[in-house]
């Protein structure tokens, strides 16, 4: 039986030969991802212990994606005492607004993300860059002042479930109809596991599902979800093929949780913010007045088009305010160039700055109380997006495109 | 461990699942301000929640405590707020990473809410995880923490640790 992916990174990364679930072990990594909002803490903490510069800053990645931009002035002091820092210390890969976006999208980018790598970041959203074959886990503020002062980490070796995605999904879903429908079929608990993904099924899924996929199951309470890479994958990430597990696709694993892609059925998760998760087909009619793509990972690439595909063919519908939000400026950009977000805008489709949008603490975009709000990036808790009392529902983005043109929440099956 | 590792206090039962959104709802988390996370401590959750805490108090709370995206304002608030611990039955990984961070003691005990009742006074030692509830006379073992979390709690926080262990390095 093939090596657990997770846990040989972990040991790789460690001076340990052999490392031993639930044991706690220090180890290097190769990239840390700082959001502006936890970084200002981490300096702070980091000042407090003594530190002069962090060690290995060449594999600090800082990003301004909270503020996008401030419309605070704790946003605007934030973002500047960050600015200053990162020029003081010469960090190579500062990104400041502009040239900024979603972490873990911003590594993939600028070209940092390898498969093998241990990456560790201050936000939820570094979890993604498991579905690109790395352990990724989030840690703390404190945490990454420490890793900064000391050059190492520690972390706890968990358990691993295995996940396996038989067949192909049909075509009106997509990545999040996948996470939704593992994290309902897996305990509703933090459980802080590793979830290891196995089978065709996961080794075809595209370089943006893969970030989807890994990023939803570790927000709901995984310390890390990891997808092994295929050949394919190397080629995408712009890498030398190297041999991979994928190789094996035959290879039987004793699997805790089993997906038929092929009977796979647009899922959303209810308001309810207990991870209740239902086929879109019980709910449909429910009435949606603001549909966002984005905010997290749900303005990648591959998500536009997406959007673009359904929204071109259809009408928005008039009751209906669509928000889109790019991941980077990079992803941005090509849009741009590609006529995307020109279509958008024709479409009466509202194209905000990319970055966390209203889920950067009351930026752009917020809802309003008793507002049904569909929201396609980011596990749907109480008040992500904005007023408490708002009914905020979280769906794949076929799902919203079709809601965004029915005015309910509406599987993508006729549309696609 | 000496006497001064355990914390004395009276039990707040919380139910299941009272996520960090209801803890410091996430529109206030783009503060500077601590204060701020104080005021707002369980307004998503339950308003009048507040008023019935007392400096001192030892939060018991059920399944995923603090589930959901969270930073270190989390644990500040039920700091500002004068609890002084958390025994849960299970719990967010980055929050129980945050609170050892900042040395906010936290006690993992699956059989918390059988074993405890609001109001009761307990008693918890994060060092070997033991929960004494004095009202009943019933005590537990929790989950052991891991031992670097627990030389960073013995150190004070993760500032304190890092001072002690990692200054001569440089």
């Amino acid at each position: 039986m093939l090596a657990k992916l997770g846990e040989s990174i972990l040991r790789e990364h460690s001076d340990n030969a052999v490392i031993s679930i639930g044991e706690m072990i220090d180890v290097s990594v190769d990239l840390v991802i700082c959001d502006d909002l936890a970084t200002v803490r981490s300096i702070e903490v980091f000042d407090q212990m003594g530190g002069e510069e962090p060690l290995d800053k060449d594999k600090i990645l800082v990003t301004c994606e909270h503020f996008t931009p401030p419309s605070t002035i704790d946003g605007a002091e934030i973002q500047n005492k960050i600015r200053r820092k990162a020029k003081e210390w010469k960090l190579k890969h500062f990104c400041d607004l502009g040239r900024s976006g979603i972490g873990a999208v911003v590594a993939v980018n600028k070209g940092l993300v390898k498969p093998g790598m241990l990456i560790v970041g201050t936000d939820p959203i570094t979890g993604a860059l498991g579905g690109l074959g790395c352990y990724a886990t989030a840690i703390g503020a404190g945490d990454v002042a420490a890793l900064w002062r000391k050059g190492s980490i520690h972390l706890l070796i968990p358990e691993t479930l295995k996940i396996a995605l038989n067949g192909r999904k049909p075509e009106w879903t997509d990545g999040v109809d996948i996470s939704l429908s593992v994290i309902s079929q897996s305990d509703n608990d933090d459980d802080a596991s590793i979830y290891e993904f196995n089978s065709q099924g996961a080794y075809d899924l595209t370089l943006d599902e893969r970030l989807e996929v890994a990023y939803f199951i570790m927000e709901s309470g995984a310390t890390s979800a990891i997808i092994p890479p295929s050949a394919e994958l190397f080629v995408q990430l712009g890498l030398p093929a190297e041999q991979t597990q994928t190789e094996h696709p035959e290879t039987i694993f004793d699997n805790d949780v089993s997906i038929n892609l092929n009977e796979l059925k647009p899922m959303v998760a209810l308001p309810s913010g207990e991870n209740e998760i239902i086929p879109v087909e019980d709910i449909e009619e429910t009435k949606v007045d603001l549909i966002l793509i984005g905010g997290g990972l749900g303005g990648t690439y591959q998500n536009l088009i997406e959007l673009d595909s359904i929204l071109s063919r259809n009408k928005l519908n008039p009751d209906v305010r669509l928000m889109v939000y790019p991941s980077s400026s990079d992803i941005y950009n090509i849009a741009v160039r590609e006529g995307i977000i020109g279509r958008f805008v024709e479409a009466g489709i509202m194209v905000c700055a990319p970055g966390r949008g209203p889920e950067g603490y009351g930026n752009h975009g917020i809802s309003a109380k008793d507002e049904h709000v569909l929201i396609n990036s980011s596990l749907n808790y109480e008040g992500i997006v904005g007023h408490i009392a708002s009914e905020i529902y979280l769906a794949g983005t076929k799902t919203c495109a079709a809601s965004a043109v029915t005015g309910k929440i509406t599987s993508a099956r006729e549309f696609v | 461990m000496t006497d001064k590792s355990i914390i004395s206090g009276r039990a707040v039962i919380l139910p299941d699942n009272v996520r960090s959104g209801m803890i410091v709802p996430i529109i206030c988390r783009g503060s500077f301000n601590r204060d701020e996370f104080k005021a707002h401590c369980f307004d998503a959750y339950d308003k009048s929640l507040k008023s019935k805490i007392a400096h001192g108090d030892i939060i018991v709370a059920g399944r995923n405590f603090a589930k959901g995206d969270t930073g270190e304002e989390t644990t500040m608030a039920l700091m500002g707020m004068g609890i002084s611990a958390v025994v849960a039955v299970s719990l967010n990984r980055i929050f129980l990473r945050n609170s050892i961070n900042l040395g906010f003691p936290i006690i993992i005990l699956p059989i918390a809410l059988e074993m405890i009742a609001d109001g009761d006074l307990i008693e918890v030692n994060p060092f070997d995880s033991i929960v004494r509830n004095r009202t009943s006379g019933l005590a537990a073992r929790g989950k052991a923490l891991p031992k670097t979390f627990l030389r960073i709690l013995e150190a004070g926080d993760i500032v304190n640790y890092i001072k002690a262990n990692f200054e001569k390095e440089k």
